[in-house]
This record gives C-alpha cells, sequence and structure tokens, in this order.
C-alpha cells in the first residue's frame, strides 16, 4: 500500500468516525487504528472493557523477550510473557549456540592467546558483514553491549560456556562463545531464570490476534488474545514489548519480500517462525525496513533443514582449519566468508550435500565436546574414519580427489596463503594430518530474517511517519536494520539480548 | 445397544443436571450451548472414538477421571499431573520408548525444549500428533490415537 493511500484509508476512518461519535456515542465504542483495513466494514470497535491489566505485556518468549522480561520484572512491572507455542523459547531454544562477544568475565580470548579483538572491531565487522546496510548506531549498542549481557546471564542465570572461541565466517578475531550445552538452551534457561525470579510470568499457547491502538498519534493500548477457543483483551499499563521473532517459516511472506528464496528450500526454524506480529505493527503505523534480506545457514542437515549439534561444527571449526568440500571432493569457498557466500556457493554446484572435514584436534578448540560428536556418530550425522582415504570411502565420493585437496590445503596452512580461494590463514589453524577424521554432510536452509520494525537506539518502534509509537516497544530478529543484508554468525543472541534489556528496561518506565 | 442407550442417558442427565445446578447455585462457570454441543457430540462417538478420548472410555476411563469435572468444558482440559497420577512420570515413560529410535532420532518423553504439557501431542478427542515432526520432519514416530 502506497503512502497515498495509507492516508486516504486514515481520512475515511476519521470519517466514519466522525459520524459515529456523533450519532451514536452512547453505545458506540471508538474505532481501532487499522492502516490496513480496504473499507468501513473492516474496521473493528475498541474493546469497551478490558479482561485483565498489566504493566509489561511481552510477546515472543526467546532470548529477546525473556531478556526484556527480566529487566522489566527487576524494574518492579507486572511482566507477562505470552507465548503462542505450547513450548517457550521459540527459534532461540534451538539456536546453535554461538555468541560474538569481544571480551567477557573469564577473559577467555586472552587466556587462549587468541590474539586481540575489541567492540569497535566487532562492530566494524557486522557492519562490513551487512553491506554496510546496518545502522551504525544500533550496531555499535550490540557490540558495545554484548559482554555486559553475556556476563550479567553467567552472573544472576547461571549461564556457562565452553572454555574455547572461535573465528566464525565474516569476523576478523576469535570472539565466537558456545554454551556449555552446545545450543540456545544454555542461554534461554539463565534468561527464563532471571526472569522468573523477578517475578515474571510466562503463559504458553497464547496467540495474540491484534494490536489495540485508537489512532496514529496516540499510545499503544493493549492486545486481543486467543487461547483455544476463548478470545480476551488485555491492556498494558505500561508497554507492549514484541519480541516475537522472524518469518522464515512463512513461505508467502518470504516469497513477497524475497522471490529468491523459494518454497522449496528447507528452514531451520520452529514451525511458530511466520512474523503475524510485524504485520499487526504495520496495521497500527509500524514501519518496516529490509525485509527481503533473508539469511540462508550454509549448514544445515540437508534432508531437513534442522539445524542441530552436528550442523555447528562446520561454522565453529573454520577458524580451526576445518574444510568444506563438494561431491567431487573439491574445495570450492573460502570456509571464511559470511554465510550468505558459503550458500551461494554451495547452490552453484548444483547438487546437495556438501561435507565439512575436520580432525579430533580441532573439536574442543571450536568449542565442539566429543560427547556431541559420539551422539552424532551414533546418529549417523557425523561419519568418521582413521585415513582421509578412508572417510572418502563413506561418504562415496572420490578419494584421490579428497587426499589432493586436503594436501594442498595443508600447505596453504604452512605456508600461509590460500591461492585458491583467499582464506586469511591464521597460525590457529590445524592442518588435517592427523586422525581421526569426520565430516559432516551440510547444505543451505531458510535461517534469519534481518529485515524486520523500524527502531531506535531505545528500542522503540518507529511509524511510518518516523515518530515513536507510543509505549511499543521491539527487540531481536522482530526487527530490522541491524544486520544489514547478512547477519554475521553469533551476532543474533547478542543483538537479542543486549535490544531485549534495552526494551525491558524502557518499558517499564512509567 | 440397550447399554450404550444407558450409558448416554446417564450422561444427558448428569449433563443437565450440572448445567442447572452450575445455573442455580451460581459458584461454576455454566456450559456454554458450543461446550454443551460438544460434549453431546463426544458422548455419542466416545464407544467407538480411536482418539485417545474414546480408548480411555472403553477401558473403564471415565470423563472425570481425565477432566476433575464429570462435564468439562473448554475451560477443563486434562492437566500434565492429571495423566501422570496414572502413568507414573515423565522418566518412567522415557523408558517404555524403543531404545534403538531413541539412540537415533532422540526421545520424545526427554525433549530438548524442555518438559511439555502431554495434551501438546496426545489430543483426548482429535487425532494425536507428534510435536517433534514440526522440525524433524524424516523422525519415524509414531503415536497412539492417531
Amino acid at each position: 500500500m502506497s503512502q497515498t493511500e495509507k492516508s486516504t484509508t486514515i481520512k475515511r476512518r476519521s470519517v466514519i468516525k466522525g459520524i459515529l461519535g456523533t450519532g451514536a456515542a452512547v453505545t458506540m465504542a471508538p474505532l481501532a487504528l487499522n492502516l490496513t483495513a480496504k473499507d468501513a466494514q473492516a474496521a473493528r470497535a475498541l474493546p469497551q472493557q478490558w479482561d485483565e491489566t498489566v504493566d509489561v505485556l511481552i510477546i515472543g518468549s526467546g532470548f529477546a523477550g525473556l531478556a526484556a522480561a527480566a529487566e522489566a520484572a527487576a524494574a518492579g512491572a507486572k511482566t507477562v510473557i505470552l507465548e503462542k507455542m505450547p513450548a517457550y523459547g521459540g527459534n532461540s531454544i534451538i539456536n546453535g549456540g554461538v555468541y560474538a562477544s569481544w571480551d567477557d568475565e573469564l577473559h577467555l580470548r586472552e587466556k587462549l592467546k587468541l590474539g586481540e579483538d575489541s567492540p569497535a572491531q566487532h562492530t566494524q565487522d557486522t557492519l562490513k558483514g551487512g553491506d554496510f546496510y546496518g545502522d551504525p548506531a544500533l550496531v555499535k549498542i550490540l557490540a558495545d553491549g554484548a559482554t555486559d549481557a553475556l556476563n550479567w546471564m553467567m552472573d544472576e542465570g547461571g549461564c556457562t560456556v565452553r572454555p574455547a572461541l572461535t573465528r566464525a565466517g565474516g569476523h576478523t578475531a576469535y570472539r565466537t562463545h558456545t554454551s556449555t550445552e552446545g545450543v540456545g538452551r544454555g542461554y534461554t534457561e539463565p534468561l527464563r531464570k532471571i526472569a522468573l525470579a523477578h517475578g515474571a510470568e510466562i503463559r504458553l499457547g497464547v496467540e495474540v490476534a491484534w494490536i489495540w491502538r485508537e489512532d496514529a498519534t496516540g499510545p499503544v493500548l493493549g492486545v486481543e488474545v486467543k487461547k483455544g477457543r476463548r478470545v480476551s483483551n488485555i491492556k498494558v499499563a505500561r508497554s507492549l514489548v514484541l519480541a516475537s521473532g522472524g518469518f522464515s517459516r512463512d513461505i508467502k511472506m518470504r516469497q513477497e519480500f524475497n522471490p529468491s528464496i523459494v518454497p522449496e528450500i528447507n528452514c531451520t526454524n520452529h514451525p511458530g517462525a511466520t512474523g503475524e506480529m510485524i504485520r499487526y505493527a504495520q496495521a497500527i503505523g509500524a514501519d518496516t525496513l529490509q525485509l527481503c534480506f533473508i539469511q540462508l545457514y550454509p549448514f544445515a542437515e540437508p534432508e531437513t533443514g534442522v539445524l542441530d549439534k552436528p550442523a555447528v561444527y562446520p561454522f565453529n571449526g573454520v577458524g580451526y582449519g576445518l574444510v568444506y568440500v563438494s561431491r567431487e571432493g573439491k574445495r570450492f569457498v573460502n570456509e571464511l566468508e559470511r554465510r550468505d557466500v558459503c550458500s551461494q556457493a554451495q547452490i552453484n554446484l548444483g547438487e546437495k550435500p556438501t561435507y565439512s572435514i575436520f580432525n579430533e584436534a580441532m573439536i574442543v578448540k571450536m568449542g565442539g565436546a566429543q560427547e556431541d560428536v559420539d551422539k552424532g556418530l551414533e546418529r549417523g550425522r557425523f561419519i568418521k574414519a582413521d585415513s582421509i582415504e578412508e572417510l572418502a570411502g563413506k561418504l562415496k565420493i572420490p578419494a584421490a580427489a579428497l587426499v589432493k585437496t586436503v594436501e594442498e590445503h595443508n600447505q596453504y596452512l604452512k605456508k600461509g596463503s590460500d591461492p585458491d580461494f583467499n582464506k586469511p590463514i591464521t597460525d590457529k589453524m590445524i592442518p588435517l594430518e592427523k586422525g581421526p577424521f569426520y565430516a559432516v554432510a551440510q547444505w543451505p536452509a531458510v535461517h534469519h530474517t534481518m529485515g524486520g520494525l523500524r527502531i531506535n537506539s531505545s528500542a522503540q518502534v518507529i511509524d511510518i511517519w518516523g515518530k515513536v509509537i507510543p509505549k511499543l516497544y521491539a527487540a531481536g530478529e522482530v526487527t530490522g536494520g541491524i544486520h544489514g543484508s547478512n547477519r554475521l554468525g553469533s551476532n543474533a543472541i547478542p543483538d537479542c539480548v543486549v535490544f531485549g534489556r534495552i526494551a525491558g528496561r524502557n518499558a517499564a518506565k512509567v | 445397544m440397550k447399554k450404550r442407550l444407558v450409558k448416554r442417558l446417564i450422561i444427558l442427565c448428569l449433563l443437565a443436571m450440572t448445567w442447572a445446578a452450575a445455573g442455580w447455585a451460581g459458584d461454576a462457570k455454566p456450559l456454554s450451548r458450543e461446550e454443551l454441543d460438544m460434549i453431546r457430540e463426544i458422548s455419542r462417538e466416545i464407544d467407538s472414538s480411536p482418539y485417545l478420548g474414546g480408548l480411555h472410555y472403553q477401558n473403564g476411563v471415565s470423563c472425570q477421571d481425565c477432566h476433575g469435572v464429570p462435564q468439562p468444558g473448554w475451560d477443563d482440559p486434562p492437566e500434565a499431573e492429571q495423566c501422570l497420577s496414572c502413568h507414573e512420570s515423565r522418566e518412567a515413560l522415557a523408558k517404555l520408548f524403543d531404545k534403538e529410535l531413541a539412540r537415533k532420532w532422540g526421545n520424545p518423553h526427554e525433549s530438548h525444549l524442555g518438559d511439555l504439557d502431554c495434551a501438546v501431542c496426545h489430543k483426548g478427542h482429535l487425532a494425536s500428533t507428534v510435536y517433534c515432526l514440526g522440525c524433524h520432519t524424516n523422525a519415524p514416530f509414531s503415536i497412539p490415537g492417531q
């Protein structure tokens, strides 16, 4: 809908409202703002009474929603999280568990002698990794706040990380942390613990059906919710926080903004990642940006698109010398490239899957664990062999080609340069000389929607006229404009936790 | 046939009584027409229903045994603790799961999502569905009452 059409709708609405106001003021409640309504029939009255009032209402129980709840409840607000799914955690609880931060209270980088880093360098990498489409002010907030947010989860929530750091695609430093659990649950559980300890409440199976706002200048009033067959209205005394995630599982919405992400491509997300909160927010005037930027995770399980623990190894291993090979046994990309580049390089090969090859010496260094690998072997996700030839045999790919590829790559590591793909070689990278060797199959799957609601540095949602929507905040994947055209891996959790905390603190203000 | 008719009559009588009693005493929310229609429909098919509600009823478990009230409405779904009062515990249920399947695919009763409510998968009056399959689309899991 164009700007002109929108203002026409508003005018028409105001006219209708005016008529109703003079003629039927006694019986009719004011109409709700709905910029997507096509005609007067679509207009709905605002609730005349509310079933419940809470101070801070948060939509979504992933990293951002939990962090917001923790801060809002800590500030003394009666805080409720609504989660439409029957389990808490959304995509966050099944996320790969990697967290980018230049430092942490254990000072792992210093201890492990993994070189220099700074928030400024993290900011620069993030901006560059998104082709400078991201908002520098928001990116700086992410990078500056990542360490404190991680320490907070450790101190107050009992979060622990593996004693390892890795350099992941698009990052120029060893700053990617892995939770001890090796998945996002290692952060959602601590966040949930902090939120509940401060008195926040999480309600499962409650779906938002509308956001109530009276006009384009007033505050958000509350939401209409559905639980099973019951419909009710919740008023927000202080603020509403949208932390409802992205829309990777909504094929129609994906297609609308980026037709290149064809329906056949797998998806790493949980079934609830369908983006309807973005549409409800648009209906009350919220602005969106960059909805066409949709990321593929290059290393998902090829058949289903699931991002299981083995699917994180290809991402985490590259800083320690893990290589990607095609079914021909040949490298096809600089492994330290960004996710969009790694995904496209695979799609260009035309035939799935591709494989990551690594050895035992890399496992612990990259934040892996032998226990994960053993489990993955049992499930047939990892393939193990004592020699590269044997590994090729098990993968049914040409042995001579794979041996040649690995030997050449070993030489590149020793020489410190990669003439084939120009990978920036570091002295932390381990040549694939000593077994046992491992392989894991991989293929791209839709993973993250970089675009979303426009926010400012206070996590307030901005409307299509550039003004703040009073009493409306947003954080996490539902927002846009931070990661630009391509989110760097391990930046999602700091984004969600840092901006979730900001949103929660501000939403709790009276 | 006669037995079934008697059973149905009893259910309908109970239904009428609860409704009347609730309306009269004012201490319980009276059931809506939709809820009463739903109960009537479920009662009519309970002897032959392939869903979990039917399977329980056919094994001598009454509506109240699961729902806690004789005439359950929308607000009276069985809670997990009600299920576990007969089915022991999540741990015990996890042990019943096929070991080979669990090794290869994981155990649905030890979900990485935490302790889900039983009714997420096990539906009383609808076909039961395995929630895991929403993502793990190729897992060869089956469930009773499908």
